[in-house]
């Protein structure tokens, strides 16, 4: 694992992940007082806990898959990849040891929001903030299954295309899968073309991994009898952009 | 020969392709796909509130800085708001509904505390500037903005051009509605420009359109009616209620039954009642201090004006019940 351990120290050494920890830590306290609950205060907690949930998906999808990328393309275009190579750890170890150091460092921005989601805006009522905790870890969850793959991918296609590819396709990736499905679904309904149909159902609908709408309206977690099913479609598509990585991921510059 | 990494690799991407599909399939029987962006939660957020309360200022820019530019280079009146006439005749059986402003304005920010009518030729009195000649000298920022926003085009937009306008204005919002649908001005604006042809730009039939305004009516008072702490959405509601039941008093006689009718005023009623119970409790718990003086004031006489316009409505509807040997037919 010495490539892991040299990965996870080099992003710590660079201090960016600094940004990202305050970002989800203390934005969620401090852009409340630009939202209207400044006025009604019943809707401080709602605009926390939006708040946190929303900078760790704009932390994962800026800085996570940034630093994946660049670390991607540093492997293959600095002789790092090829050394490892040549001491043995072959080309799928050094992905994984790679996706290993930067997911340490992106996975904990879901389980900071979910903390700070229930520590400073849980409901009161007891009953409601057990659903409300419950919610929370089921999100930090499914934040960490749409991220993983996409950070192997980004490291992947940096690897070969160059680090602006990488960062462009997961975060791309991203936000189509989080908003831009549904902008398809509308389409589909004014065109009703089979191709849309065909492209809807086949993208990612990681819409189902944000939880603003459902903590914001306090709908309670989902269901336990349907989570693994979300987890079972969050999985397939991890294990495909694993394949999709692995396939693309290289570790010299020159084929 | 096929060595063992491309092997692994191949079944990865035929199991995860596999499961995704399985389980997309059973999510998608069950309906869970179905879902309406809203990129960052951001609409009906407490976010999606104040920027829609920002959003009121592009709008006026098109307003005043597009379809408005017609009147004034055509009339040479000064201050002929035509615009404003047709909103300010909209409502032709509530007869306090006098100007745009105070029903269905595109916020005019504080503005809207008082009423004001600018009709042709007459000077305000409210001693407030609205663009005539400033009082002080202006600072150097507002000298660089009037010089970069001036119109120096000699000629009226084309009818094109307002139609484009026009389109843009409706858009936005549309827009500002979807971010907060309790704010009043946004659902007012929008309402009136589905209900007015010379602003909006749908070309709907009648019958369409008076469909899709108490779509959009009940969807605002179901919207507004979930809020039990600010006083706000309630009017907002009511104002949306009052719109339901002035469609049915302007309707053909016989069109709606008198227990429709009543239905609606008692919505009317009920979200009068929900407005000034929250305003009460809102006053007691203090949480009204938090609200600045000008929107405080926005608030009062917006809620007088809706206490105004239920009242309007009753005596015209108890007028023509009145004058009808069969009440049951209808109003």
């Amino acid at each position: 694992m010495r490539l892991f351990k040299l990965t996870l120290s080099t992003l710590l050494r660079r201090n960016t992940w600094v940004i990202c920890a305050l970002m989800v830590t203390i934005l969620p306290f401090v852009l409340p007082q630009i939202s209207s609950s400044t006025e009604n205060p019943s809707l401080v907690k709602p605009a926390l806990a939006q708040a946190a949930w929303v900078m760790a998906w704009l932390s994962a999808a800026f800085w996570g898959y940034f630093a994946a990328a660049q670390t991607g393309e540093h492997l293959s275009k600095s002789g790092l990849g090829e050394y490892f190579h040549s001491q043995g750890v072959s080309a799928t170890r050094q992905l994984f040891q790679v996706w290993l150091a930067v997911f340490t460092f992106v996975a904990p921005l879901g389980m900071i929001a979910a903390l700070v989601s229930v520590l400073a805006a849980s409901p009161a009522n007891p009953s409601e903030k057990t659903l409300w905790i419950a919610t929370n870890f089921q999100y930090a969850l499914l934040f960490a299954s749409v991220v993983a793959p996409l950070i192997a991918l980004a490291i992947a296609c940096a690897s070969r295309f160059g680090s602006v590819s990488g960062f462009l396709v997961s975060c791309s990736l991203s936000f189509y899968g989080l908003y831009g499905v549904g902008y398809v679904k509308q389409l589909i309904s004014v065109e009703n073309s089979r191709v849309l149909t065909w492209l809807w159902s086949a993208s990612p609908h990681y819409h189902f991994a944000d939880p603003t709408e459902r903590l914001r309206y306090k709908l309670g977690a989902i269901e336990w009898s349907q989570f693994p099913l979300l987890l079972a479609y969050f999985g397939g598509i991890a294990l495909l952009y694993i394949a999709i990585s692995r396939w693309i991921f290289r570790v010299r510059a020159t084929a | 020969m096929i060595n063992r990494a491309t092997l692994t690799t191949a079944s990865l991407a035929i199991i995860g392709a596999g499961l995704w599909s399985y389980a997309g399939a059973r999510l998608a029987n069950e309906g869970k796909f179905e879902f309406n962006p809203n990129p960052l939660g951001i609409k009906r957020s407490p976010y999606g509130q104040v920027i829609a309360m920002a959003f009121q200022a592009p709008v006026d820019k098109d307003w005043h800085g597009g379809i408005e530019i017609h009147d004034h280079s055509s009339h040479h009146d000064g201050h002929d708001h035509d615009g404003h006439d047709d909103h300010c005749n909209h409502n032709a059986e509530a007869d306090s509904h006098s100007c745009h402003d105070d029903h269905c304005d595109h916020d005019h920010g504080a503005e809207v505390a008082h009423s004001h009518d600018h009709s042709a030729g007459e000077t305000c009195d409210c001693g407030e500037d609205h663009g005539g000649a400033p009082s002080s000298s202006p600072s150097l920022i507002d000298r660089l903005e009037e010089s970069v926003t001036a119109r120096t085009n000699p000629l009226a937009p084309t009818e094109a051009h307002k139609f484009y306008l026009r389109r843009e204005i409706e858009n936005k919002l549309r827009f500002a509605y979807e971010l907060d649908p309790s704010h009043y001005a946004n659902y007012a604006s929008l309402h009136l420009f589905l209900k007015e042809d010379s602003f909006g730009t749908h070309h709907l039939n009648e019958r369409e359109k008076t469909r899709m305004m108490i779509s959009l009516a009940e969807s605002t008072i179901r919207y507004c009616l979930r809020e039990h702490t600010d006083p706000r959405p309630a009017l907002t509601a009511s104002a949306a209620a009052y719109n339901i039941l002035e469609i049915m008093i302007e309707a053909e006689p016989g069109t709606y039954t008198t227990e429709e009718v009543d239905k609606r005023l008692a919505d009317l009623d009920f979200c009068l009642k929900r407005h000034f119970d929250l305003l009460d409790s809102t006053a007691k718990s203090g949480r009204w201090e938090l609200v600045s003086p000008a929107r405080q004031e926005e608030i009062l006489q917006r809620g007088r004006f809706g206490v105004k316009l239920r009242d309007t409505a009753v005596t015209t509807i108890t007028n023509r019940r009145a004058g009808k040997t069969n009440p049951s037919a209808g109003l």
